[in-house]
This record gives C-alpha cells, sequence and structure tokens, in this order.
C-alpha cells in the first residue's frame, strides 16, 4: 500500500513512526529534514502523485486548531479543526484538497501529544463555553486508522471534557477501533454520502454506500453517536431522483431519534482551488460545464443550489427533526 | 518523450543501442541523439555537475521539450557497500558541495532498489550506505525547471565500492555495467515514457484548434483561452465540432465570448449517464 515512506529525522524515534516503519517493512525509507521538503514544493503533479502516494512522517510546529469558517459548524459558536493527515487515500474527484496541494502524498503529524495539549489548553480558555472540534477537514478521519492509532490517542481525552464535541468525519469503513472501545459520549462519528451512481463517477476508491452504512449501523448499535454529511450535493440530470433515493435509503435503515445531526451543502470550491483542479482535470466534466463565481467561491448557479438543498431538506425533513439539520455554506 | 542524460560514451552506448537512436547533432559540444518515432532523445555531458546542467539545457533546447517530458539521467555510481552491477533508483538526490537536496517521486514500480545519491565534486573513495555521482545534482538543479518531480529520475548502476576503488573502473566496465543492467534501466524508462504520454494526453490541443488559429488572429493569451475553453468543449461535446458553430464569428474575442457563453450555459452534468 505504501512504497515510499519519508520520515523527518526529528520523529525518526517516536514509538508511532517505529511502529509504521515496522508496518511497511517493504516499503522505502527516506529521510529529510522538514517535511516540506517532500510535500507541496513547486514542480509536482497531484494527478500523477494520486497513482502511488507516499507517506510522510513529520512533527506539526504551532497552529495545531484553526477556526472552522463560519456556516460550517452544526449549531455552536465556537468551533475549530484540527489536521493530524493531510490528504486522503480516496480520490474524490470534487475534493478541494487536489487544488490546496500540489502533492497526493500523505503527511502524518506524529506528536499527537502536542495536538491533544493544544485542544486541552483551548478547551481550558474559553471558560466551560461548549468548544466543538471537527477533523476531517484535511484528511478523512478514520480511513488511515489501522496505520495512524488516532482514535484511540485522542478521543479519550473528550471524556474529560463533556462540553464540548469531536466530530470525525469519514467515507471509511474503519470503525474497528470504535468498536473495540468504550463510547464516548461527545464525539460524532459523521459519514459523507453522495448516490452510489455518482460516488462510482466521481469518489474514487472509496467504500460503497452500503458498506459505509453498514459501519454506521454497528457504530450505532454499539452506543457511538453518528452524522450524517451529504455534503457535497452534486447536480445530475436525475438529481431529484437520485438523493430522494440515497435518503430514503439511509435514512429507513438507521435509527433517526439517536441521530446527532445532518448537514448538507452543495458542491463548492474557492474559486484558486477550482482552476488548479480544472487544469489537473480537463477531462473531468463537473469541471468543464458553467459555474457561478461569488465571492471567491465557484459553485453552481444560485438557482439550482437553492433547489438542490431545498429538496434534500424536504426529503430528511420526513426522517428528521429541523433542530438537527444544518446547512453549510459560503 | 523521454529525454536521458549519460555523463559519458560508455554509459551512453548501451542505451543508445537499446533503443535504436540515431545521432542527431554531434557537433555540438553535448552530442544528442534521436530516436526516430521522437519518444527518446540522449545526451552525453562529460563529467561534473555544471556540464549536466548544461547539457540539460542544450537537450531540452534541441527536443524542444515541454513539461509533460520526462527526463532520465543514467549512468554509473560508487557505494559503500553494494556489489558492481546492481541497479539502483535515487531516492534523494545531496549535493554535497551546497548542501541542497532534492526528492524524485516515485509513482511507478520501480522494480529495483532506491538509495540516497551524494554528488560530489570529485571522486570518492570513503563512503556510506549511499550512492555517490558527480552529475545528478546539476541534472535534477537544472530539470526541475522543465518538468514534474514524478517524471525526474536517476538510474545509477553500482561500479565501486569500498573494497573496489572507483580507479579501477575503466571505460570499458563501465559500459559492460551498463550493459548488463539495461533491461533494469529500460524498465524505469519506459515506465517515465507511459506516464509523460499520459500527461500529454491531457494535455493535448483539441482537434479544432489549428482550425480556428488558421481562420482568425489570436494573441498568445487569446490562444491559451482558447485551448482551455477548446478543452471544456470536448469534456462537453466530445461529438460535435467547435469549429462549425464558432468559427464564423468576425474575429477572435468573438469566437472566445461565444464559445465561453456556450459553455456557462451548459447544464452541469458529472460526465456518465446516472441512471
Amino acid at each position: 500500500m505504501i512504497e515510499t515512506l519519508y520520515i523527518e529525522e526529528g520523529v525518526r524515534i517516536f514509538p508511532l513512526s517505529q511502529r509504521i516503519i515496522s508496518r511497511f517493512a517493504g516499503a522505502r525509507v527516506v529521510g529529510c529534514r522538514h517535511y516540506g521538503e517532500v510535500f507541496n514544493r513547486k514542480s509536482q503533479n497531484f494527478r500523477l502523485q494520486k497513482r502511488a502516494p507516499a507517506l510522510i512522517l513529520a512533527q506539526k510546529q504551532g497552529n495545531f486548531l484553526l477556526p472552522v469558517p463560519d456556516h460550517y459548524g452544526i449549531g455552536n459558536e465556537h468551533n475549530y479543526y484540527f489536521s493530524h493527515i493531510l490528504n486522503c487515500i480516496y480520490d474524490c474527484r470534487y475534493c478541494f484538497l487536489q487544488g490546496m496541494y500540489r502533492s497526493a502524498n500523505y503527511v502524518l503529524f506524529v506528536n499527537y501529544d502536542d495536538f491533544l495539549s493544544a485542544i486541552r489548553t483551548l478547551i481550558e480558555n474559553h471558560n466551560g463555553k461548549p468548544v466543538h472540534f471537527f477533523s476531517g477537514y484535511d484528511c478523512d478521519s478514520l480511513a488511515l486508522e489501522p496505520v495512524t492509532g488516532f482514535v484511540k490517542h485522542f478521543l479519550p481525552v473528550f471524556r474529560d471534557y463533556a462540553d464540548s464535541l469531536i466530530e470525525l468525519r469519514t467515507k471509511s469503513t474503519q470503525v474497528r477501533a470504535l468498536l473495540d472501545m468504550p463510547v464516548v459520549e461527545n464525539a460524532v462519528v459523521a459519514f459523507s454520502f453522495t448516490p452510489q451512481r455518482i460516488a462510482r463517477a466521481l469518489e474514487h476508491k472509496t467504500p460503497s454506500v452500503d458498506r459505509r452504512l453498514a459501519a454506521m449501523d454497528a457504530l450505532q448499535a454499539r452506543g457511538w453517536k453518528v452524522g450524517i454529511r451529504y455534503d457535497p450535493l452534486i447536480y445530475t440530470e436525475d438529481f431529484g431522483t437520485q438523493y430522494t433515493e440515497l435518503i430514503q435509503h439511509i435514512h429507513t435503515r438507521i435509527d433517526n431519534r439517536a441521530l446527532h445531526s445532518v448537514s448538507l451543502g452543495t458542491f463548492r470550491l474557492p474559486a484558486g482551488f477550482f482552476r488548479i483542479i480544472r487544469g489537473l482535470y480537463p477531462d473531468e466534466p463537473l469541471f468543464a460545464a458553467g459555474m457561478d463565481e461569488t465571492a471567491g467561491m465557484v459553485g453552481y448557479r444560485h438557482d439550482l443550489q437553492d433547489h438542490m438543498m431545498q429538496h434534500c431538506k424536504r426529503e430528511i425533513a420526513q426522517h428528521v427533526t429541523a433542530e438537527k439539520l444544518f446547512a453549510c455554506h459560503d | 518523450m523521454l529525454l536521458i542524460l549519460c555523463a559519458h560514451r560508455p554509459e551512453a552506448t548501451p542505451i543508445i543501442k537499446h533503443y535504436d537512436l540515431s545521432l542527431y547533432s554531434g557537433r555540438s559540444t553535448f552530442p544528442v541523439y534521436l530516436g526516430d518515432d521522437g519518444r527518446i532523445a540522449l545526451t552525453i555531458s562529460g563529467t561534473g555537475k555544471v556540464a549536466a546542467a548544461a547539457a540539460c539545457m542544450n537537450l531540452a533546447h534541441m527536443a524542444g521539450s515541454g513539461t509533460t517530458d520526462a527526463w532520465l539521467n543514467a549512468g554509473i555510481a560508487g557505494h559503500g557497500t553494494c556489489e558492481p552491477g546492481v541497479a539502483m533508483l535515487a531516492h534523494k538526490i545531496i549535493d554535497v558541495a551546497t548542501g541542497r537536496t532534492w526528492f524524485p517521486q516515485i509513482h511507478f514500480p520501480a522494480g529495483m532498489p532506491s538509495a540516497d545519491c551524494y554528488t560530489v565534486d570529485a571522486p570518492v573513495n570513503t563512503r556510506e550506505q549511499a550512492l555517490y555521482d558527480m552529475e545528478a545534482s546539476g541534472f535534477l538543479d537544472t530539470v526541475t525547471r522543465l518538468a514534474t518531480l514524478e517524471h525526474i529520475h536517476a538510474v545509477k548502476v553500482v561500479s565501486d565500492n569500498s573494497d573496489r576503488p572507483y580507479q579501477e573502473v575503466t571505460p570499458g566496465f563501465a559500459g559492460e555495467l551498463i550493459e548488463a543492467a539495461m533491461p533494469a534501466i529500460a524498465k524505469v524508462a519506459d515506465q517515465l515514457i507511459e506516464s509523460s504520454n499520459t500527461l500529454a494526453e491531457t494535455r493535448r490541443p483539441h482537434p479544432a484548434m489549428n482550425g480556428f488559429l488558421l481562420r482568425r488572429h489570436f494573441t498568445e493569451s487569446q490562444r491559451h483561452q482558447l485551448s482551455r475553453l477548446l478543452s471544456r468543449w470536448h469534456c462537453l461535446y466530445p461529438d460535435i465540432d467547435p469549429l462549425h458553430q464558432f468559427a464564423n464569428r468576425k474575429n477572435a474575442r468573438q469566437v472566445l465570448d461565444a464559445l465561453r457563453k456556450a459553455l456557462d450555459e451548459s447544464p452541469v452534468h458529472i460526465g456518465v449517464k446516472t441512471e
């Protein structure tokens, strides 16, 4: 799976680094001073690297937590995100990471304890006000779990902060670590969905809708809070039918009363990223037709966005109460 | 296209034979060889990183290389412990004099081990578990300005080690080593050609591009716009010739405006029938 491991010399002695080196015993191991020497340098091509991404083990220096943009939270005032990994094993054609980074290699920051210190400090600085943390913006939270051990290390800390919440966003079925540990009441595992036929066209290497549903089922049965993210909504000629069927399929299978939250948002990208991705994939129809650019964001025309959001909200409302439904937009 | 740099003729000869390359320009300081099908060009630089850098620029100019092309530095190198004849891919190149490093991105099954490669200004016999050569950093420093790091690689065949000093390496022996390693070198070379072709395919101009350029005068900037718009057109309407629709506009500006308007008004879709 991983054929090349780049390792910052400073993290080679970390126990996690040693475990990963052992796990990928056949991989070539290349030392570097700083991950920036390898990752996101000029003269790299995301599309080519995606054929065989390398794993870079690094140490994050500062900026562990970043504020979540407005309109991206799930009902809380203080929202932050963090990324223990940059980039994702999946290959979703609509993903902003393709435009944000020149490199498709994965960077894993192995200094987990520094992240946790930053999380503790930030919660304590909010003087009892609830803080929401989001993992899975710059990566899939769970997809590399067998390699990273992220869940086991990060989630227990949140037991000390009942007023706070951590969301793990994923398309993965790697839930074994969660099933093997006691439930963390203020953790939400949020699964992203698009209709299977759209997923087949655009979400390369991801588990099927039904496999994601099975993982979500298993977590719910074990008592974990789960969420659903219909984001991005992707338009097709038969958009209404596709999403009606998907929403029915999901919400007739899961326990909607126990569902933590549902959020939705239409396909959108920062304009700069959109242009980079269109250049990387000139053969991708998703980027070829007319899009609107407003305030630096590219997305569907506003009337189409409204139509898509209203349709899905109406369908979801048949299963989920309004206070659990959140619209994400820019 | 694959562009190959060798330091010396004995290193180049097996490659020239394998790919049946012909001398294109022998008068130049750096002789250039080309394949009949235009897939491969090779040059010989002489010793050292400065010569390597100059030869690469000369080759790029003579072969008319573009950003989708791939580059390979093939030759012999010393190593701390490896036996002569082992072919290795350089996964990190360090210029010993300056401390600068490069990390060629290996996105294909290399089929050979890989190692750090130290580029030195003079031959050395005291070595670590790494390759030692005299050209790779000059090669990388130059061609990273021309191509992408996934398409820039150095394959080195070990010629000397701690037990066998570099002074014992003769031109004939160097040639024999490259000849013996040719299957491994060719495996890397062929994958680079394939990858380069794939990337070039995504940037291939639309078949109607020339038709537009012949009919109307486009500035350089307008040519780029036209290329991008035609690429989008091909994505959405692969079976409709845009020349019929737009070539009759009065000037380049009107062609671009009409094409852009038609594309922007096209219904969005994801390229496959979902039903």
